[in-house]
């Protein structure tokens, strides 16, 4: 069988990404599969792609790259129309509404049509228009299912398949070294400013712990500026981006994730299968759906520093819980194994064929 | 040859300790390769092999008879010529581990650790005395410096040695002073912003400094060195203090060894 991914972009450092690339990399195993980006931006992509698994792209945008035609919307949406006209797959998962709308209008009819979501659709106007000529929508998580059940009364069939954590062997923590990591881009809906400001309490009566962030992103002189002001220059480090979140989280006690908007909650997923706890604000989306208080992490009820800082502070302080809400979180992540999601997958294509 | 390392440390005794786990006993005859990343030099131990068929092996190996360089190893095993890169799911060392580690008198320092790709991995580098950097401030016209003296020898109790903290400027050979504290191995040192200025009042630059502790030969370089994090300039910005209209700032070289920068 022949699998077509369709990404905005298979180059960029997003959650997203990553679990299409893991989910990719183990359909490769026995099928073949392609991953297509609209736009290519560079050289290499951020997150290590699987060898089976062929890369290519609608619109080559790398600095250098000379074009026939001036670059602009009107040139992406037309080459994509080709590509989408001249598809030769079996399946086509789109991992974007955008992108799945214009599956849903230009993808041969013979072709299964999928579309992958996580949140709501910005846009829902043409969704609700297109989406009832696809195959299936697929949500990560049994919340986005039902949303996305509402939203398509008279549509496809939703289902929900898990993401996919990378398919080589998971680095594991040792649970030794007093670091609190956190890893994403540093965009302010991840509010990493709430996150340092939790901190401070926590090194006020903690000083031997740090705190670890990886990524990159529009933020970071603002946080940097909030970590002089705090005068946490020697507990906070930025640690920058790393094609290895994994490897680094296996280095960390606790991983803290203080997003409040509609996240995918990759770097949660990441984290539990390095066996670390996870702390979390509780909302409705992202990383609350993974984390059960008590199981595999700690969600702190109110939208507050104060409240993050004392459910750190508790669990730095009690290193038997730790070690057994890791035992928990390695037992969620078991079933976001890439082997596992993959299987769902290939019973979901089986079933709509 | 599936086999995937569980566990790995280099032990006080420079003996690097594996766990193993694998789908297959371990064949008679395998050999741990190491593998120099840049020059390509291997050294081989041959692994003894249990009577018994194991799905789990710990190898113990001493590093000091392999006549190691500094740099990168990659470790493989290799069976009748097939070598196979060994995974890893350990990452190879705690910091409170490396710490310990630093406690005696070496010449050559190891860790084991795990790459971004997932394989094992030796890291060795030269190790002289030097007084690993933990925290700075500047804290009331004063900058403060505290950390942990590494490879000098000295005992973790609670002696106290003489010290001396030196910041040096090259261009001018300009030096200040100011004492110490060294407890066991432990060090806290602060100095005057003040006298800095006032020591070379007409130049802006860079300032390096050292502590002198009694009983230790030469002066210890400060900087990070005992962590996994390379690159310090980047990753860790310290605030700058401002005397007399003057900007002064602590920061990192390349090579991770602190220097206080004074002026635009």
């Amino acid at each position: 069988m022949k699998v077509s991914f369709l990404l905005s972009s298979a180059y960029a450092m997003r959650g997203d990404v990553r679990s299409i690339l893991n989910l990719a990399g183990a359909l490769a195993r026995r099928h073949e599969v392609e991953v297509i980006s609209l736009r290519r931006q560079k050289e290499k992509p951020f997150f290590p792609v699987a060898p089976g698994v062929t890369m290519r792209s609608v619109v080559d945008v790398r600095p250098g790259v000379r074009h026939l035609l001036p670059r602009g919307q009107v040139r992406t949406e037309v080459a994509l129309w080709r590509v989408l006209r001249s598809l030769k797959s079996d399946v086509l998962i789109t991992a974007r509404p955008g992108l799945s709308v214009q599956a849903a209008r230009h993808a041969p009819r013979e072709v299964l049509r999928i579309a992958r979501e996580w949140g709501r659709p910005a846009v829902p106007g043409p969704v609700k228009k297109f989406y009832p000529r696809l195959d299936a929508v697929v949500a990560a998580t049994e919340p986005a299912r039902e949303e996305w059940g509402g939203l398509l009364d008279s549509g496809p069939p939703v289902y929900a398949v898990p993401d996919a954590l990378s398919g080589s062997p998971w680095p594991r923590s040792r649970m030794d070294n007093r670091i609190v990591a956190a890893g994403g881009r540093w965009v302010a809906a991840r509010s990493y400013d709430r996150l340092i400001r939790a901190f401070a309490v926590v090194c006020a009566s903690r000083p031997d712990w740090t705190l670890r962030l990886y990524g990159s992103g529009p933020e970071e002189r603002r946080l940097r500026a909030l970590v002089g002001e705090l005068g946490l220059h020697n507990h906070v480090y930025f640690m920058g981006t790393t094609p290895d979140l994994t490897g680094e989280f296996a280095k960390a006690s606790i991983v803290a994730n203080t997003s409040h908007s509609a996240d995918m909650g990759m770097t949660v997923l990441e984290a539990m299968g390095c066996g670390v706890p996870v702390v979390a604000f509780e909302g409705a989306h992202g990383p609350a759906e993974f984390v059960a208080t008590g199981y595999n992490g700690v969600l702190v009820p109110e939208a507050d520093e104060e409240a993050f800082a004392a459910a750190l502070l508790a669990l730095i302080g009690d290193e038997r819980r730790r070690r057994s809400l890791a035992a928990g979180a390695l037992d969620t992540a078991i079933h976001h194994a890439a082997d596992e999601v993959s299987e769902q997958w290939e019973r979901l294509f089986a079933e709509l064929r | 040859m599936s086999v995937v390392v569980t566990d790995a440390e280099v032990t006080l005794a420079d003996v690097l300790s594996l766990r193993l786990a694998m789908k297959e006993p371990l064949k008679s005859g395998t050999e741990l390769v190491l593998r120099h990343r840049t020059t390509g030099v291997e050294r081989e131990v041959t692994l003894g092999t249990p009577g018994a068929v194991a799905r789990e092996a710990t190898v113990a190996v001493s590093l000091a008879p392999l006549l190691l360089t500094a740099g990168r190893w990659d470790a493989y095993l290799r069976h009748e010529g097939k070598r196979t890169r060994l995974r890893s799911i350990d990452p190879g060392f705690s910091l409170d581990h490396l710490d310990a580690y630093a406690l005696c008198k070496r010449t050559l320092a190891y860790r084991s650790y795990r790459t971004r790709n997932g394989y094992l991995a030796l890291k060795i580098d030269d190790a002289a005395p030097a007084a690993e950097v933990r925290a700075v401030w500047f804290r009331e016209g004063r900058f403060e410096v505290t950390g942990l003296l590494a490879y000098t020898g000295l005992e973790d109790d609670d002696s106290r040695h003489e010290a001396m903290l030196a910041l040096h400027r090259k261009q001018t050979g300009a030096r200040v002073s100011a004492t110490a504290t060294v407890q066991g191995v432990r060090f806290h040192a602060a100095v005057s912003l003040v006298d800095v200025l006032a020591a070379d009042p007409e130049a802006s630059g860079t300032w390096v400094p050292t502590l002198e502790v009694d009983g230790v030969g030469e002066p210890l370089r400060l900087g990070g060195w005992l962590d996994d994090v390379d690159g310090k300039r980047r990753r860790l910005h310290y605030p700058s203090a401002r005397i007399d209209g003057v900007p002064i700032r602590p920061s990192y070289t390349a090579d991770d060894e602190l220097r206080i920068e004074v002026g635009g």
